[in-house]
């Protein structure tokens, strides 16, 4: 097992003292840079190879097999197990994900069900043919054969490893690792914004708008399920004329002049509402989450809520807000 | 003296012996072939294999080095990884103004690449054997039926991986509205995973598909492999009835090939307006230097030197063997289509010896 540490950030680093007394008695302190950061929701480490190399090891066979079928190892690897890593900084479930992360920038994400349990393809090295294997560990590897590895893939890299010889998929080996993060995962979606500008909002953009410290809003239904999201005045506001964001976003003006906004969602369903109902009105959020979860099936993504709104006029699977102008 | 006389002629026969040796040695360095490297996509493998045969009869004083991988991580090698290589050849040209015009080379100010050669094209269809279930009844028109039906099991490769996969994608979203079946998308690919599937969305004409960090195919429907090459095995032993794949390297490897309608098949030039209307966003980003956003377009390959490879006369031979009769012919009998007239990007940069061969001036880029 891997000895228990306390959170220590940068300021645990280990130290190293570089003395250099020049002529005129200069004192230069050197901080040992960290080869790893280990972070999640609960914690963020970081460690040198040196402490790394001190945690429990794991040891294993394990080659891989490249795109095109060429089959390299199975050489015999010395590291540490991902597993243990990120549990350091969070519960780990099937609703995370592992993110290893290289020093060019390079990442690959790894299921909670290969991470735990070693669920990865697995080739016989002698024919490359496909083979049962249980028990593999996704592990960072510091050395190989005895001998570290080196400035072409190390100092650490990811490697699967078991305790006979196969070969996995060589995407899997991302190489000059220097983060491993614990993810949230989440559906992915697009909102298509059409007025005078035409913007497609992802998933995250609309999450940083719809936070409490943005322009989040809320409504609790009679069943007492709370929706929060963003009024939909200020999505008509980003796009109504060239002012996406600064203040006084929303036109009023143009508003006064009067226009439609149609709110269609991915079936083709829509229905609109004039200018003059939706302006600066707080009470018509475009929500993104009930009750903090992301929505259900028969309304996600997106679903426009409050409590002025008839049922019908209550548009789940939102794809589109688009203004039509008179 | 005797003594010294046998230590003579001894000393005398060593010296010689030395001398051939190194003489040898020497002799053996002076004639080393000249090793060039190509990295290509792995689509390509085949005949790519076979033009290193035939370039290296030409050229007998240079090996060939051929290494194929996903055409994103070749490029990758050249301008990420910094290896040095004479030849890139990838399965999407767009990869080479994206990130290799747009990476300079370490401490210049001149990018890898500013020019590219469109030289070959494919299709994408499915891939089977006789033994697939329901062969002899699979057409064009019928083909996704087949595929949802329980006890048939089709493959594709990982689309955060592979180019073939994410192209797959989008010729089923194509489908959907050429067939006019709007639940064949959601049908075949969102339901054949689990937790978090593919989604796709219309965006005033855009048909945009969502794919998550993680993807968990339901086992008994779908089987997922990192490449398009690694699908060949499962389909081969009878453990896949149909992958989708490029038609080259489903006939490069004796399968059957369902050749699909052009208006979804991502080959035909006549349709490549309609291939841009759908487009994959992948959730999260494998590469810093590439956005993970692809839009349909007509699959195309293309071909350049890297600014810095070690041996560009040599690159600039093999390039000129490939889009000429020698290599050409090699393609055409790999079942590797080739454009009829290859197409330049960057004219006024092309090295001189490849301007000799009068191709033409890409329209798009």
């Amino acid at each position: 097992m891997i000895k228990t540490r306390k959170p220590r950030y940068l300021l645990m680093l280990a130290l190293s003292f570089s003395l250099v007394f020049a002529g005129i008695g200069q004192l230069t302190v050197v901080a040992q840079e960290a080869d790893l950061t280990v972070k999640g929701p609960e914690a963020t480490e970081e460690y040198t190879l040196e402490e790394v190399k001190d945690m429990a090891a794991v040891e294993g066979w394990g080659g891989m097999k490249d795109s095109v079928g060429n089959i390299s190892g199975p050489t015999m690897y010395k590291g540490v197990s991902v597993k243990d890593l990120v549990e350091q900084v969070g519960a780990f479930d099937e609703n995370k994900a592992v993110k290893l992360t290289a020093k060019d920038g390079y990442s690959m994400s790894f299921s909670y069900d290969q991470v735990v349990n070693g669920n990865f393809l697995a080739y016989d090295p002698a024919t490359g043919n496909e083979t049962e294997a249980s028990g593999l560990r996704l592990i960072l590897a510091y050395q190989r054969d005895g001998e570290p590895l080196g400035e072409d893939n190390g100092p650490m890299r990811a490697v699967i490893v078991d305790g006979k010889k196969q070969v996995t998929d060589g995407h899997w080996w991302v190489k000059w690792i220097e983060k491993v993060e614990l993810v949230q995962l989440k559906k992915d979606w697009t909102l298509k914004l059409e007025g005078e500008l035409s913007v497609d909002m992802d998933r995250s953009s609309f999450e940083s708008g719809a936070s409490a410290s943005c322009h989040g809003a809320s409504w609790t239904d009679g069943e007492g399920n709370k929706w929060s999201g963003v009024p939909l005045w200020l999505l008509v506001g980003y796009v109504d004329d060239d002012n996406k964001h600064e203040k006084g976003s929303f036109n009023e003006e143009l508003a006064n002049e009067g226009y439609t906004v149609e709110v269609t969602a991915t079936d083709g369903y829509s229905k609109t509402f004039e200018s003059s109902r939706v302006m600066k009105n707080n009470d018509m959020i475009v929500a993104n989450k009930m009750n903090g979860e992301v929505l259900p099936k028969e309304d996600w993504p997106l679903r426009l809520v409050g409590p002025n709104l008839q049922g019908s006029e209550m548009v789940s699977k939102i794809a589109e807000i688009k203004i039509i102008f008179k | 003296m005797v003594k010294l006389k046998e230590f003579g002629s001894k000393a005398l026969v060593l010296t010689l012996a030395v001398t051939i040796l190194f003489g040898v040695s020497f002799s053996r360095t002076a004639t080393a072939k000249t090793e060039l490297k190509v990295l290509n996509a792995g689509s390509l493998m085949v005949p790519f294999d076979r033009i290193e045969e035939k370039f290296e009869e030409t050229y007998p004083d240079v090996d060939v080095q051929i290494e194929g991988h996903g055409s994103i991580q070749v490029v990758r090698h050249v301008t990420e990884i910094h290896d040095r290589v004479d030849v890139t050849a990838v399965a999407d040209y767009s990869l080479i103004p994206l990130l290799m015009y747009e990476t300079n080379l370490p401490n210049s100010d001149k990018p890898y690449a500013d020019w590219y050669i469109k030289f070959a094209t494919n299709n994408l269809g499915l891939a089977y054997t006789e033994t697939s279930s329901y062969s002899e009844e699979i057409t064009a028109d019928n083909w996704y039926e087949v595929l949802l039906r329980d006890d048939v099991n089709f493959g594709m490769s990982d689309p955060r991986m592979d180019a073939c996969g994410y192209r797959a994608l989008m010729l089923t979203r194509l489908a959907e509205d050429y067939y006019g079946e709007p639940e064949l998308f959601e049908n075949l690919i969102t339901d054949s995973f689990k937790n978090y599937p593919i989604e796709s969305v219309d965006l005033a004409g855009l048909k945009k598909i969502l794919v998550p960090r993680i993807l968990q195919p339901r086992s008994r429907r779908l089987t997922m492999r990192g490449s398009s090459i690694n699908l060949l095995a499962p389909l081969e032993a009878g453990g896949v009835d149909y992958g989708f794949q490029y038609e080259s390297v489903a006939r490069q490897h004796g399968l059957s090939f369902l050749h699909l309608p052009p208006q979804i098949n991502l080959g035909s030039e006549e349709y490549s307006e309609n291939y841009r209307k759908v487009q994959v966003k992948l959730d999260y980003q494998r590469f810093s230097s590439v956005s993970p956003v692809f839009t349909g377009r007509r699959l195309i390959y293309g071909i350049t030197i890297p600014e810095n490879a070690p041996h560009p006369e040599l690159a600039r031979d093999f390039v000129e063997f490939v889009l000429t009769e020698p290599g050409r012919e090699v393609m055409e009998n790999s079942n590797h289509p080739t454009l009829e007239k290859p197409a330049v990007d960057g004219m006024e940069n092309l090295p001189e010896q490849l301007k000799e061969l009068n191709l033409k001036k890409a329209e798009d880029g």
